[in-house]
């Protein structure tokens, strides 16, 4: 499992349209990749669910991912966070 | 909205009057047919306040504005000097034509003055106006200045006929000069002269023509001018090229002239006739129910003219006995409750405009000139016109029943309350003061049952969904599985939305829906499990296996709430027609963003299938989309 953490940087926090990406991204990987933030944790491929998560400019979270191709996928996903988020 | 300016907008935006071939419309949108499409900024104009929507198909780029596209067509075809085309119909809004034959001609009799409103309603406030400079002495009634200030104020409604025949004529395809050329005959000075003072008028030695009032008609012009039509186009077929520039508007006039004054025109007459002798006989039969009838039926007289049956009856009491019930209480109550129908749908209305409107048409009715409210208001919504006779009713009733009568002549509404003191002569035959109180009491109850019918209607009416402007609330049912529509307005293919993220379906399947309003109810039954802080964006858990996201406008997030208010929080549960959200839709689109609103199906990679199940107009109560699982 890879682990990395990301401080959000967009001033409105991770909104529908961003959401709706990293969903599109998330599917691209077999691993399981999750996003938390504090106690609440949502797949990062359940787009409600990490609309529900409500993070917001400034919030810090852990992404974890685990499976065959975590180690592309945890670089790919960070790369993600850092262009858009 | 500013139709001129939008009109330019649109113009530009579709690469200018040079990239038009041509441009018609239908109930709702423009249509343009573009030299090359790819030259419009469509970006731009979904932008554009005023435009709910674009859509480039089948050939033609067309351009959503809402029922007022009407009027942006006519400066869009006056700017850029197109042809203009009567509107054609909307193959995408089919609707059944369910209103009743009635309504249908109240509706197309509405329709036909709505041009002619603005007129009598300055010239209806200015009537009024000289006649309380009238009644309080400010202007002696024998000077010029009110004889001039008279004709300016008294020319709309003198010449209505002139008025309205241009507008039948759009109504019913003909040549808009002739038919005012024939309105014009109507009220031509000698031939009024020859009506009004031969003893019989015979055209071509055996035809009798009746003696009837066209000024100020209605009826006549109208079926003249329907009439007229068709010996116009009858003419078209048939008459040989070369001469039809002049033959056909020969004939038209010649042939609709003729026709109009022996047998159209005088249908009204004759029913004014019947209507005479009907009073006559209800008033020796039972006196205190002629107020009662002419309250309620007084706007249908007025407006099909046949109230010239009633007025000689009481000019004539007025001047053999000095005093009239018959015609003055009824048509008193009967004004005054129309202007208050007027005041309370301005009361009720949202629109700015209608409220301006019913307000100033309302007022005026109030003191006695109908026509402005009764045309521009109480006959466009017709529950107002109910309401004012159910008022007129109840009034003329008490007037009926405390035996009021008036003793002098005036127009009747709050103005000729003056009347209704007792004269001396009236003394001497037993009036007393409360005559001039119970005219006044019955004025109230007019008033006051005509103003609280007209708002309950008002709400009833709303509900239903048939008033313009005003979008039906949505039925509330519990464990209904579908998804029905969160906002009423018009559904889109997903795919047409200018973001990628939403068009290609990363949030999901779904649709969009362009609001008609700025008001969102829950599709279904479930709980909000996202409710954005910026108001913008509402997640829904069903109960039953789909998570709904309903995302309103495009980067709205930006806007940090302002313009949302939001009805519900994160949590609540909430079922089907539930207020979620209210958004200020034109406030949004002024700061640039597009209101287009996604539905999706936020977990479409677990269910079975999601398939939209609707496009064109919805309301709150059409299916969506269909969801398997």
């Amino acid at each position: 499992m890879k682990t990395f953490e990301y401080t959000i940087k967009d001033e409105v926090g991770i909104h529908a349209r961003p959401a709706g990406l990293l969903v599109k991204k998330a599917k691209e990987f077999t691993s399981v990749i999750k996003v938390t933030k504090g106690e609440k944790s949502a797949e990062a491929t359940k787009l409600m669910a990490l609309m529900s998560l409500g993070v917001k400019s400034g919030e810090t979270v852990t992404v974890s991912v685990e499976g065959a191709d975590e180690d592309n996928a945890a670089a790919e996903m960070e790369k993600f966070f850092q262009e858009n988020l | 909205m500013n139709y001129k300016s939008l009109a330019a907008t649109i113009l530009e935006n579709v690469g200018g009057k040079e990239n038009v071939k041509s441009v018609v419309h239908c109930a709702t949108r423009l249509r343009f047919a573009l030299l090359d499409a790819e030259k419009a900024n469509t970006e731009v104009l979904s932008k554009t306040s005023g435009v709910l929507k674009v859509v480039n198909a089948g050939g033609q780029y067309q351009i959503v504005i809402g029922p007022d596209v009407p009027q942006v067509y006519q400066e869009v075809v006056a700017l850029g000097g197109f042809e203009s085309s009567a509107a054609i119909s909307d193959p995408e809004t089919e609707k059944d034509d369910k209103r009743s034959p009635l309504s249908k001609l109240l509706e197309g009799i509405a329709s036909i003055f709505q041009p002619v409103i603005p007129a009598i309603t300055g010239a209806g406030l200015l009537k009024a106006i000289l006649a309380l400079c009238i009644t309080f002495h400010w202007i002696d009634n024998a000077s010029q200045t009110y004889m001039i200030l008279s004709a300016l104020s008294d020319s709309a409604f003198y010449f209505l006929p002139i008025l309205l025949a241009q507008s039948c004529a759009k109504k019913f395809k003909c040549n808009q000069g002739t038919a005012m050329a024939l309105a014009g005959f109507l009220v031509y000075p000698s031939f009024i002269s020859l009506l009004k003072e031969a003893e019989a008028v015979t055209l071509f030695g055996f035809l009798p023509i009746t003696k009837a009032t066209y000024t100020s008609s209605v009826i006549p012009i109208i079926l003249g001018v329907w009439f007229m039509s068709y010996v116009e186009r009858f003419v078209q077929k048939y008459c040989p090229k070369a001469v039809k520039f002049f033959f056909v508007p020969f004939f038209s006039l010649l042939i609709g002239g003729v026709v109009t004054i022996s047998a159209l025109g005088p249908i009204g007459a004759w029913l004014s006739d019947l209507i005479q002798i009907f009073f006559t006989w209800l008033k020796n039969v039972a006196p205190w129910l002629v107020p009662t009838v002419v309250g309620i039926f007084s706007p249908l007289l007025v407006m099909t003219g046949t109230h010239y049956g009633l007025i000689p009856i009481g000019t004539n009491n007025l001047g053999t006995v000095g005093h009239d019930a018959v015609v003055g209480p009824g048509m008193l109550v009967s004004n005054t409750a129309q202007g208050a129908a007027g005041l309370a749908v301005a009361v009720r209305s949202k629109d700015p405009e209608v409220k301006q409107l019913a307000s100033s048409a309302g007022l005026t009715g109030i003191l006695g000139i109908t026509e402005p409210v009764l045309y521009g208001v109480n006959l466009k919504y017709t529950f107002p016109l109910y309401a004012a006779m159910i008022g007129g009713g109840v009034g003329g009733l008490f007037l009926g029943i405390t035996g009021v009568e008036r003793f002098g002549a005036g127009s009747p509404g709050l103005l000729v309350l003056p009347v209704y003191l007792p004269t001396e002569e009236a003394k001497a035959l037993g009036f007393t003061m409360s005559n001039f109180t119970f005219a006044i009491l019955g004025v109230i109850i007019a008033m006051l049952v005509s103003f609280i019918s007209c708002f309950i209607m008002y709400g009833i009416w709303a509900k239903k969904g048939k008033i313009a402007g005003e979008v039906a609330a949505p039925v509330q049912t519990k464990d209904d599985k579908k998804i029905y529509a969160p906002i009423a307005g018009e559904a889109v293919a997903l795919d047409t939305i200018q973001d990628e993220v939403f068009s290609s379906g990363a949030m999901g399947k779904g649709i969009a829906i362009i609001p008609a309003e700025g008001k969102v109810y829950a599709p279904c039954d479930g709980t909000i499990s996202t409710f954005f802080p910026t108001g913008h964006a509402i997640g829904i858990e069903t109960g039953h296996g789909a998570d709904i996201l309903i995302h309103v406008g495009m980067d709205t997030v930006k806007l940090d709430g302002k313009g949302f208010l939001p009805k519900v929080k994160e949590g609540d549960k909430v079922t089907r027609g539930q207020l979620l959200l209210e958004f200020d839709m034109e406030y949004i689109k002024s700061q640039g963003y597009s209101v287009i609103t996604p539905v999706v199906i936020t977990n479409t990679d677990d269910l079975k299938s999601v398939t939209p199940m609707a496009a064109g107009k919805v309301t709150m109560d059409t299916e969506i989309i269909g969801i398997e699982e």
